[in-house]
């Protein structure tokens, strides 16, 4: 993965909802694009796009899990 | 609900995302629209307890594929196309991806800025890229951007074009409670308190500053620890420092990230701090002494800017090694509290939603904006200026009147609160040109170009500039003011604004009425505005921002 600040205490735990390949002519854009939406119906959610494999040719979706986010 | 769209990201610092937290979290109190922030950034830390919905993408232009960057860019479109945002809200550095994303077209866009360097400012106005926003929220009060050293074109730019405001500073202001909290946590035994921050912990150059920094300071600690002195250091590092491992020691705390550094700024007895606009002014709304370390800094003239808030605020600028630190921590530990502290802003945050919420609102119902004349009528002779006001009809009320009693023609708008005022053919031997702008006078009306003018202004140029636009010289005949209408529509055809000095000393007394009413008439069923003055300087001022050199 592209950082290793990422196992420091201080950033938030998150969990991997899927991978986006991004020279697979299968994995569909929209598709990925409309999971993303249907993640932010949740109040307070933190989705996570900045993860990568070293060449960036896989992408992670992650959202926060562990972390009791404040809601208002 | 609607979603408002913050669009921000974090290269080594944190201040970008925070000021953008503060303000999503107040759209969200307010439960109007949706914030939703949108960042590229490599730490989520700030993101933990934030009730805002967060998608955060990588820094794209460090993505290492240029088609997985593209991809990115692509991802980014489709979601805020799925979005629909009512208002996009960016921060301080206008970014040309964000511009050129096909689904934030013709959306209502504002920037929130915080401090520039005159420079910087300079390059951005003239590359033209604030002209994209409806409106540009300046996160500092009006007398300290002025301090900032901005030329006079981007003065007048800010002053004058309607689209800039002045909400003040945005920062997170800790209350009493939680700087004593940080206190009792980290000043124990009542011990003098060093907190040592450099922002997120990021470097701008290759040049080991948060290394330096910290190290020195971890030195100058064991030093102190080694004479029985009682000071005890925090050093926050961000979580972007990539210096040497640093170590708690008996008086050394070491964090890597601290979600209560503004309380443990404000409570700190002695601040070490890069100035950077969040670290600065949690520290400045506590009592400690300041010892500010500048960093090399991107667009923020960081070094100019800690001499000022020094002079200003008292406090002492530093570099990050020990034989400079060393001596002015001592001495700063050897002070009492700091007096001049910076009052927080209660309403900036407030003004920065009520921007929000108007252009949210306004979103739906553009107006088409009619063609807009200055009217500028120049009295006969033997009628007084303010007597020919008086008997304007109605539908000239928006007309100027020469005030040919003032030092080249002066004319004002009546209902202008600021009083600004604009000379018709200005003459240059009356009054250098920034006597003229201590005036009041903001705009020059020309009817024929004068070289003269030009050498006047370029020669000593004021602050804020003087604007210059052209005026059409029309002769009124008598009974004939058809001439005039011609005149006007033909002007008009090419330009949506246009100034016509109108001069009516060929009229006879007796006629002068009739021929304002009938002109009145004819330019009240005509598709245009008569304007005040302000109107056609906020035209000239908004050219400063379209890119082009005047």
């Amino acid at each position: 993965m592209n950082d290793r600040l990422r196992a420091d205490a201080v950033e938030p735990e998150t969990t991997t909802v899927r991978t986006f390949a991004v020279r697979r002519d299968d994995d569909d854009l929209n598709t990925f694009a409309d999971t993303i939406i249907e993640l932010l119906e949740h109040d307070g959610v933190l989705v996570d796009l900045s993860r990568h494999d070293r060449r960036a040719d896989l992408i992670e979706l992650r959202v926060s899990t562990s972390e009791p986010r404040i809601q208002t | 609900m609607r979603n408002a769209i913050f669009l921000v990201k974090n290269g080594i610092g944190f201040g970008h995302i925070r000021r953008a937290l503060l303000i999503a979290e107040a759209i969200l109190r307010a439960g109007q629209l949706r914030p939703i922030v949108i960042s590229q950034a490599s730490s989520l830390a700030l993101y933990r307890n934030t009730p805002v919905r967060v998608i955060n993408f990588p820094l794209l232009h460090r993505v290492p594929s240029a088609i997985t960057e593209d991809l990115y860019t692509d991802l980014l479109n489709r979601l805020l196309d799925r979005l629909d945002p009512a208002v996009v809200i960016e921060d301080t550095y206008p970014d040309a991806r964000y511009r050129r994303l096909p689904s934030l077209a013709d959306r209502p866009r504002l920037l929130v800025m915080r401090r520039l360097d005159g420079l910087s400012f300079d390059q951005i106005r003239q590359r033209g890229d604030f002209a994209h926003y409806d409106q540009i929220l300046i996160a500092q009060d009006r007398d300290a951007f002025r301090q900032e050293g901005h030329s006079g074109d981007s003065l007048a730019a800010v002053e004058s074009s309607g689209r800039f405001t002045f909400v003040g500073n945005i920062a997170h202001t800790p209350t009493d409670e939680e700087v004593a909290a940080a206190r009792s946590v980290y000043a124990v035994g009542g011990a003098p308190l060093v907190v040592v921050n450099g922002g997120a912990g990021g470097d701008q150059m290759p040049d080991g500053y948060g290394d330096r920094l910290f190290t020195a300071c971890q030195t100058i600690a064991a030093r102190l620890a080694t004479e029985g002195h009682p000071a005890r250091f925090v050093l926050v590092t961000g979580p972007y420092y990539a210096g040497r491992p640093l170590h708690d020691t008996a008086n050394v705390t070491v964090r890597r990230y601290e979600p209560r550094l503004p309380a443990l700024l404000a409570a700190a007895d002695v601040a070490v701090i890069k100035p950077g606009n969040n670290a600065l002014s949690e520290a400045l709304s506590g009592t400690g002494q300041l010892v500010l370390v500048p960093d090399v800094s991107f667009m923020e003239g960081l070094d100019e800017h800690a001499h000022r808030i020094a002079a200003q605020f008292g406090g002492v600028v530093g570099a990050p090694d020990r034989d400079s630190l060393e001596p002015l921590i001592r001495d700063a530990l050897g002070r009492g509290p700091r007096m001049a502290t910076l009052a927080p802003s209660t309403t900036s945050v407030d003004a920065v939603v009520r921007a929000i919420h108007h252009h949210a609102r306004t979103a739906g119902a553009p107006e088409i904006r009619p063609k807009l004349l200055l009217l500028i009528l120049k009295p006969p002779d033997s009628i007084e200026p303010d007597k020919l006001r008086a008997q304007l009809p109605e539908s000239l009320q928006n007309a100027a009147v020469l005030d040919r009693h003032q030092v080249g023609g002066v004319v004002s708008d009546s209902d202008s609160p600021s009083a600004l005022t604009a000379v018709v053919d200005v003459d240059p031997s009356a009054m250098p040109p920034q006597e003229a702008v201590d005036k009041g006078v903001r705009l020059l009306i020309q009817t024929t170009p004068s070289p003269a003018v030009e050498r006047w202004l370029r020669g000593r140029p004021p602050l804020p500039a003087l604007l210059v636009t052209s005026a059409e010289l029309v002769n009124a005949c008598p009974g004939s003011p058809d001439v005039a209408q011609r005149r006007i529509t033909r002007l008009l055809r090419s330009t949506a604004t246009t100034v016509v000095l109108l001069d009516l000393r060929a009229l006879p007394e007796p006629a002068v009425a009739d021929y304002l009413a009938t002109l009145g008439d004819w330019l009240a069923s005509q598709p245009l505005h008569l304007v005040g003055m302000n109107a056609i300087l906020a035209e000239q001022a908004t050219r400063l921002l379209m890119g082009g050199l005047r």
